[in-house]
């Protein structure tokens, strides 16, 4: 049976913030502005927006803040993200709730900050001491979030023999690419060589494999797809969307190294987008660790298992290859929006306004956001 | 200061040399695990109905659901499942002992029963998936004591005679 939601929703506005170690601006500052240029790139006014998402917490403003500042007069709607999956699953909450009928027209947004001088250790997860499964990692030196991440890349080098070279073929292309976005916060081209001597953070994770944490702020905007045919751009239409996670809600004692969340976040978009992976022109895969790619362009089924480190070895990743990713230069490079910056360029290269980076024959993508335990999604098409 | 040089694992004085290193807070659940970590027995919960081990401690079975769980003690032998060589700091009480290794243990018991520890007694390249490991202990003071994680040594499944140390 076809989903009833299927293309009920569409993208019709996007905005996005440079990306930078320090915009200058209070986050709610940014926010505000990246909101407003979403709304206003879709054609619209702050009193037509009846339905806000995101998440709130830490530097991000939370929505019913944003709401009051946006001058909105109330929503019938307002939500977290869908999952946990951060910038792309905010987007699909709000396209959930427009295509459901709970509001008419939402914004979804995330926005990040890059820890200032004598900030604590930036992504330490031991501020409540050693507690409950803490007392299990602390006392060890596990405490900081990509040393989590670094046993499941180890695992992918081991069982599936992804390389170095594999992992730096697919960095160097983002910087590449990062150089045609004038968003991104590192476009300056790196060779093959510079991935290989950037040194270890946690070994094998490198430091050029993690994005760099940034002031950033993307926003999008959601209506009915009837709505969407009489705005400013031609409709970007949501397909499906998805979220799901596995058995055990920790990463590091997770069931298996080699099922991600993604694998339950993949079992329900296809049939109910009514597209499969051959369908899709690109990809936009979450990439805060690079090697979370080969989880995304597997576990989607868009790579066989154990052959997404010879796709990116053989460049099939890239503009000329067979299933171009991240053309914007993903969080890599742009840098660290947690996957909103993914939703705004799979926008703009649908709508083949993505200027020097845009793809040709454009026309269907997957968008999915969170690393490991979490997993958010959404397939796309013009 | 650590200078890259020294063999791996636990750092010369162990113990509290740095004041900041993390330890664990002793709740109900966990303490048959930390009372058997100070007596050098390896403690895990297991449910009584289905047998299954349940590590880090929860407050009832995942599989079958009972809202019992017992300790029972376990042989200390796993195999290294994975794991990570720390290099940058970020970690407080950690910062001296750049660089070193986390393990994720896969204990013999059971598959996907995972513990974690830092390896003690193999040089950091020496670390490979697949490696058979054996639980040693390291004592920080009269009410924690760590499990570690060194290479095997005995052969054979003795109990708590792997953990020696």
């Amino acid at each position: 049976m076809t989903n009833p939601l299927r293309d009920r929703a569409a993208i019709v506005g996007v905005g996005h913030s440079p990306s930078s170690k320090d915009l200058g601006l209070l986050p709610h500052t940014f926010t505000v502005r990246t909101c407003l240029e979403a709304i206003a790139d879709a054609g619209l006014e702050p009193g037509d927006i009846d339905g806000i998402a995101a998440m709130g917490g830490g530097d991000e403003p939370s929505p019913l803040q944003i709401m009051e500042s946006l001058g909105l007069p109330g929503v019938t709607w307002y939500g977290g993200a869908l999952g946990g999956g951060v910038g792309p699953s905010v987007v699909a909450n709000a396209a959930l709730a427009v295509a459901s009928g709970l509001c008419t027209t939402a914004i979804a947004y995330r926005t990040m900050t890059a820890p200032r001088p004598g900030a604590a250790t930036y992504n330490y997860m031991g501020f409540n001491g050693a507690t409950g499964t803490a007392a299990f990692t602390l006392p060890y030196g596990l405490g900081v979030f990509m040393q989590y991440f670094a046993p499941w890349y180890q695992r992918q080098r081991k069982v599936y023999g992804v390389t170095d070279e594999q992992m730096g073929a697919y960095v160097v292309s983002m910087r590449d690419n990062a150089s045609r976005n004038p968003n991104a916060a590192l476009g300056t081209p790196i060779t093959m060589d510079d991935y290989l001597r950037s040194r270890f953070v946690c070994e094998p994770l490198r430091l050029l494999d993690c994005d760099m944490p940034v002031d950033v702020c993307g926003a999008v905007v959601v209506t009915t797809a009837e709505r969407a045919r009489h705005l400013a751009h031609p409709p970007v239409y949501v397909s499906a969307v998805s979220t799901g996670t596995g058995p055990r809600p920790d990463m590091i004692f997770w069931h298996d190294y080699d099922q991600s969340a993604y694998h339950w976040a993949a079992k329900t978009i296809w049939d109910n987008a009514g597209l499969g992976p051959s369908d899709m022109d690109f990809a936009m895969m979450y990439d805060g660790f690079a090697p979370l790619v080969l989880f995304g362009l597997e576990e989607f089924g868009l790579v066989p298992k154990g052959e997404a480190g010879p796709f990116l070895g053989d460049g099939e990743h890239l503009a000329t290859g067979r299933l171009p990713l991240n053309p914007h230069g993903g969080n890599n490079s742009e840098g660290r929006s947690h996957a909103i910056g993914h939703m705004v360029e799979a926008t703009l290269q649908l709508r083949g306004r993505a200027g020097t980076r845009q793809l040709p024959d454009a026309h269907a993508c997957i968008v999915n956001g969170g690393a490991i335990t979490l997993s958010g999604a959404l397939v796309l098409h013009n | 200061m650590m200078t890259g040089d020294e063999p791996a694992g636990v750092p010369p004085g162990g113990g509290r040399g740095d004041m900041d290193r993390p330890l664990p807070v002793i709740d109900e659940m966990s303490s048959p695990y930390w009372e058997g970590a100070r007596e050098h027995r390896l403690v895990l919960l297991r449910c009584p109905d289905c047998r299954v081990f349940v590590h880090p401690p929860r407050p009832s079975c995942p599989r079958c659901r009972s809202e019992r769980l017992d300790p029972e003690e376990v042989t200390g032998r796993g195999q290294v499942y994975s794991w990570s060589v720390m290099r940058s700091p970020g970690n407080p009480g950690f910062e001296g002992r750049l660089p070193y290794a986390v393990l994720v243990v896969e204990l013999a018991e059971q598959p996907g029963l995972f513990t974690i520890g830092n390896v003690v007694d193999c040089p950091l390249e020496d670390i490979e998936i697949g490696m058979s490991v054996e639980v040693t202990w390291e004592r920080i003071d009269d009410t924690i004591t760590l499990p570690q994680w060194r290479p095997a040594q005995t052969v054979g499944s003795g109990s708590a005679g792997a953990s020696r140390a």
